[in-house]
């Protein structure tokens, strides 16, 4: 977790309720992992040894397994988490108001109005997109931990294919999250001030509407809102041609596994697999890896992107403490 | 010339006057004072176009349709109305201008020793609610956006009352030099400001009698 979140957690004393969340979603994936490998394992294995009155046994003992799995996930956790959701935004808001309003006017003047608005709407749900929005924060750490169980039984299991596997997946991931991504924060921080910017102009373009309509001032009006508007639009563009790249070169490094594969022997034989069922169980494993890391990669991208929101509400609630 | 003639109006299903008339010449003066709420900032918004009358019509130069009597008009309001644009940008409202011509505004509304000492002069940006003017500078600007525009009738909305004692009389000073030759309705309830307009109207209980 970033500092600056983790700053902000333990500001609004929420930092002990998002570990909890976050332990009690954290083995999902993996738990979902290992459950469908072993699942595909005796499925095959049972085939192959004809006891097909075995298999619908099998089927409802492994679906039992999903239906608890994805019925915490949908019930008990899911509550829990709009929980968090709910005490996030409001104790972040009230804090970020009453700081402001506690401010005396020189240190506020700083900050325009449509930047402290800004910081109370966007930024927030920045901040919230951070911890619980679908690929970050949480996503990022269940992925994690996804990849680091599945890494452990591949390398078991077949370590050919799992050198195989983090050969291609570890460069284009530094690629992707060092280039890429890291530049992704400085363009939505800008985009944020942009709309800052943007939100400045609003009340005293209501307020004057009168002195627009007599002086005849659409015109500019409308031209320097155009501007403004213009400039999120930008900075929004180059944040996004970077998620592009990096979604690109996550294909890339899923495709390139097999082209990989194919020089290694031309069969999953050639990197040792036993049979049929073992492959099956190891190429589960190894999608889990591969989509762990594209989850990662994603949820990179997307805390970046968050960050910038972290980073102007600690601005504010660090002149406090000043 | 203005011509109100049994103009009424109503907002939100309350009369705010009724059957109303006056006739204001060309170049003439005139003062309207009243107490808070009685509806004079009402009339002189009905005057500017801004707002459309229940009933009743309203002319202005031979014209009685609001969005052409907004034309022919300026106003300066209790509040600058200002927007965070440069002060060039405010006075000029993003229209042509002649240098010579906003030369001579900004001495006239006593804004030149001001703008003078300040770094970026007229570039100079304002903030958000212009929270970094004084009240009198800011009213100064909103009456240099007024002479900019140059209208023959001009229409005042208590621009001092949110002044003190030397800001008012600056801000007061700036509208004299320019009303010469001008049609002026001036709403406030100060009737002192009114010393030599040719007429002065009390507004109370929704009518209109000359004192």
């Amino acid at each position: 977790m970033n500092k600056k979140v983790w700053k902000i957690l333990k500001d609004i004393g929420m930092l002990k309720f998002f570990i909890l969340i976050l332990l009690l979603r954290l083995p999902f994936d993996f738990l979902n992992g290992v459950i469908s490998a072993n699942m595909l394992e005796s499925f095959i294995r049972l085939a192959e040894k004809g006891q097909s009155e075995n298999l619908l046994k099998t089927f409802g003992t492994f679906l039992l397994f999903t239906v608890l799995l994805f019925g915490y996930n949908v019930t008990i956790w899911a509550a829990i988490s709009v929980k968090a959701d709910m005490l996030l935004q409001k104790r972040l808001r009230n804090r970020l108001l009453n700081h402001i309003l506690s401010r005396n006017g020189e240190e506020m003047a700083a900050y325009s109005a449509g930047d402290l608005i800004t910081r109370l709407n966007n930024d927030v749900d920045r901040v919230n997109d951070y911890l619980t929005t679908p690929v970050n924060l949480m996503h990022t750490a269940i992925a994690t931990f996804n990849i680091i169980f599945s890494s452990v039984i591949l390398l078991i299991l077949n370590p050919s294919l799992y050198l195989l596997t983090i050969v291609v997946t570890v460069p284009f991931f530094i690629l992707s999250s060092i280039i890429i991504i890291r530049k992704i924060p400085y363009y939505r921080k800008k985009s944020q001030e942009s709309y800052a910017n943007y939100t400045n102009w609003i009340e005293p373009v209501i307020n004057a509407k009168e002195s627009i309509s007599v002086f005849d001032g659409e015109e500019i009006v409308l031209k320097k809102v155009e501007e403004a508007s213009k400039e999120i639009l930008i900075q929004n563009v180059k944040a996004h041609t970077l998620t592009a790249w990096s979604s690109f070169f996550n294909i890339i490094t899923g495709n390139l596994g097999y082209v990989l594969l194919l020089l290694c022997g031309n069969s999953m034989m050639g990197v040792g697999v036993k049979d049929y069922a073992q492959l099956l169980k190891i190429t589960q494993y190894r999608a889990e890896m591969m989509k762990g890391s594209f989850i990662v990669n994603a949820g990179l991208n997307g805390m970046k992107t968050n960050l910038a929101g972290a980073a102007r509400i600690e601005e504010i609630l660090d002149s406090e403490k000043k | 010339m203005i011509e109100l003639k049994n103009v009424s109006f109503n907002y939100e299903n309350a009369s705010i006057f009724e059957n109303l008339s006056l006739f204001v010449a060309e170049g003439e003066k005139i003062g309207i004072v009243g107490e808070s709420g009685c509806g004079k900032s009402t009339l002189l918004k009905l005057m500017a176009g801004l707002y459309v009358p229940s009933s009743g019509e309203i002319i202005v130069d031979d014209e009685n349709l609001p969005d052409e009597i907004i034309k022919k008009v300026s106003v300066v309001m209790q509040s600058p109305m200002l927007l965070p644009l440069s002060i060039l940008e405010n006075i000029t409202m993003g229209h042509e201008y002649e240098a010579s011509k906003i030369e001579k505004i900004i001495e006239s509304a006593n804004l030149k020793k001001w703008i003078d000492s300040l770094p970026e002069g007229l570039d100079t940006y304002i903030g958000d609610s212009a929270d970094e003017l004084s009240g009198g500078q800011a009213q100064r600007i909103a009456i240099a956006r007024a002479m900019f525009k140059d209208s023959k009738i001009l229409l005042l909305d208590e621009p001092t009352s949110a002044l003190d004692g030397e800001n008012a009389a600056s801000v007061l000073e700036a509208i004299n030099h320019f009303t010469e030759g001008k049609t002026v309705i001036h709403v406030t309830h100060r009737k002192k400001h009114l010393v030599g307009y040719d007429r002065i109207f009390l507004m109370e209980n929704g009518k209109l009698s000359e004192i």
